[in-house]
């Protein structure tokens, strides 16, 4: 027992080193997985949130900001009174008007500002100045301004901000199809240009036009349908290979994502479920 | 360490935290990244001690993660090089040793002494810092890591060379 206290006492440098070191390595490798990621994420939001908020403050005009913000909650108010944001009851739902009892309203949208964000890194962040106070939750979709362009998923929110993972993260994967043949692929970020995705699985007997448009599937519970992503930009089959690789060119660009549109689909947490409960019988 | 060092070193942490966490992480030119919170390492006294300097690194790297959303990376890397730290200094020793109480600035030990100085320790923050993020090998990876590595020195150097301690 002597001998082991005057060994660390001895190399107490080196001890500290391999303690600190496991922290820190814990912390980056377990990042995508456990809970103590959200609730580091959460906290750190919250410290560094409010410098942000502060910075971003100055870098713009007072009066501009309040009424852009009246007019983002004004829009994401007439959003959510367009057809394509509800769940029919009809079975034809091409009949269906927007203040038609028959529907009942699907996706909630709240608008939200930017107040931090990178486009250089691999896997990039996006900050929001909303949070669980108005009703935020994890994975809930992050539109961009126009009609067009998706900006990423919610993963962590504290009381007054949200985290996002950008699309361009190259862990993110959105769920999609190309518009002219509703062929199904997924779209991810190689890491290289923020204004390009890779679509992959689309298999190489598809016919494929340099200009088609790429949409969301609406499959993954967390995007709504149909909103436009981007255009193939070039593609090629590599030799021995059955499938494309596809570059697409996003429709909207992410380093300047400033007013943003958080979709919530209310419906999800049933969907999930009943998908869920065929893993249990 | 006198009482003057220790402010020095307390206002440097919190000068080059906030420099690299609100003006160098927007600098974005394609995949460089700017790195110059190893400074803070780089500036250490030489006879600090080695638990006082890792608990030191741990968190300015701590703080930086909290900035640019990598979640412990930064301070993975700053732990380890303030634990390279001593190994470096010992392979770039003047002839004549370093004396006690020694400053590590161009004045005390000259230009050539704190280029080699700075382009070791920051080579190897930056070959551990991207090793870590992106955990494969290519020759965009090594790209990146020399461009960002040429960058992130030159403004090292010229912090070292801006700011001087009289004492």
């Amino acid at each position: 027992m002597n001998k082991f206290s005057q060994l660390i006492i001895r190399y107490h440098g080196v001890f500290a080193f391999f303690i600190l070191e496991l922290i820190a390595l814990n912390f980056y490798f377990s990042q995508n997985s456990t809970p103590e990621k959200t609730a580091f994420l959460s906290s750190a939001n919250r410290m560094v949130g409010g410098i942000y908020d502060y910075q971003n403050r100055w870098s713009r005009y007072w009066n501009l900001s309040a009424v852009n913000d009246s007019l983002a909650q004004e829009n994401a108010r007439l959003k959510m009174q367009l057809p394509s944001t509800t769940f029919s009851h009809l079975l034809d739902s091409a009949t269906v008007g927007a203040d038609d009892s028959l529907s009942e309203q699907q996706y909630h949208y709240l608008a939200a500002t930017v107040v931090n964000n990178s486009v250089h890194q691999q896997k990039n962040y996006l900050t929001l100045n909303r949070g669980s106070k108005h009703g935020l939750r994890k994975n809930t979709a992050v539109l961009a301004n126009t009609q067009e362009g998706v900006v990423g998923v919610i993963r962590a929110v504290s009381t007054h901000y949200a985290l996002v993972m950008s699309i361009i993260n190259t862990d993110s994967r959105i769920s999609s199809r190309i518009g002219r043949n509703n062929y199904l692929g997924v779209l991810r970020w190689d890491g290289q240009d923020p204004r390009y995705m890779q679509l992959h699985d689309i298999p190489k007997h598809l016919g494929l036009q340099k200009g088609d448009s790429v949409l969301t599937s609406g499959f993954s519970t967390v995007f709504p349908k149909d909103i436009f992503l981007g255009k193939i930009d070039s593609f090629y089959i590599e030799p021995g290979s059955n499938f494309y690789n596809i570059s697409v060119q996003l429709v909207n660009d992410l380093g300047q994502a400033d007013k943003v549109y958080i979709v919530d689909n209310i419906l999800r947490d049933e969907q999930l479920e009943l998908e869920a409960s065929i893993h249990e019988q | 360490m006198s009482n003057n060092l220790f402010g020095i070193n307390i206002f440097r942490f919190i000068f080059v935290l906030l420099l690299q966490g609100l003006l160098f992480k927007y600098v974005d030119f394609k995949l460089i990244d700017i790195y110059i919170h190893p400074l803070f390492v780089l500036l250490l006294p030489l006879e600090i001690p080695m638990v006082l300097a890792l608990i030191l690194a741990f968190a300015l790297g701590l703080g930086v993660d909290t900035f640019l959303n990598s979640f412990g990376l930064h301070a993975a890397v700053m732990v380890a090089l303030a634990f390279l730290r001593p190994l470096i200094c010992a392979i770039i020793e003047p002839i004549s040793g370093y004396e006690p109480g020694q400053l590590l600035s161009k004045e005390s030990l000259g230009r050539s002494w704190i280029i080699r100085y700075t382009a070791l320790m920051m080579g190897a923050y930056m070959i551990m810092a991207t090793l870590l993020e992106d955990l494969s090998f290519s020759w965009l990876w090594l790209a990146r890591c020399i461009l960002s590595f040429i960058i992130s020195s030159l403004f090292v150097l010229l912090y070292q060379f801006i700011f001087r301690i009289r004492i």
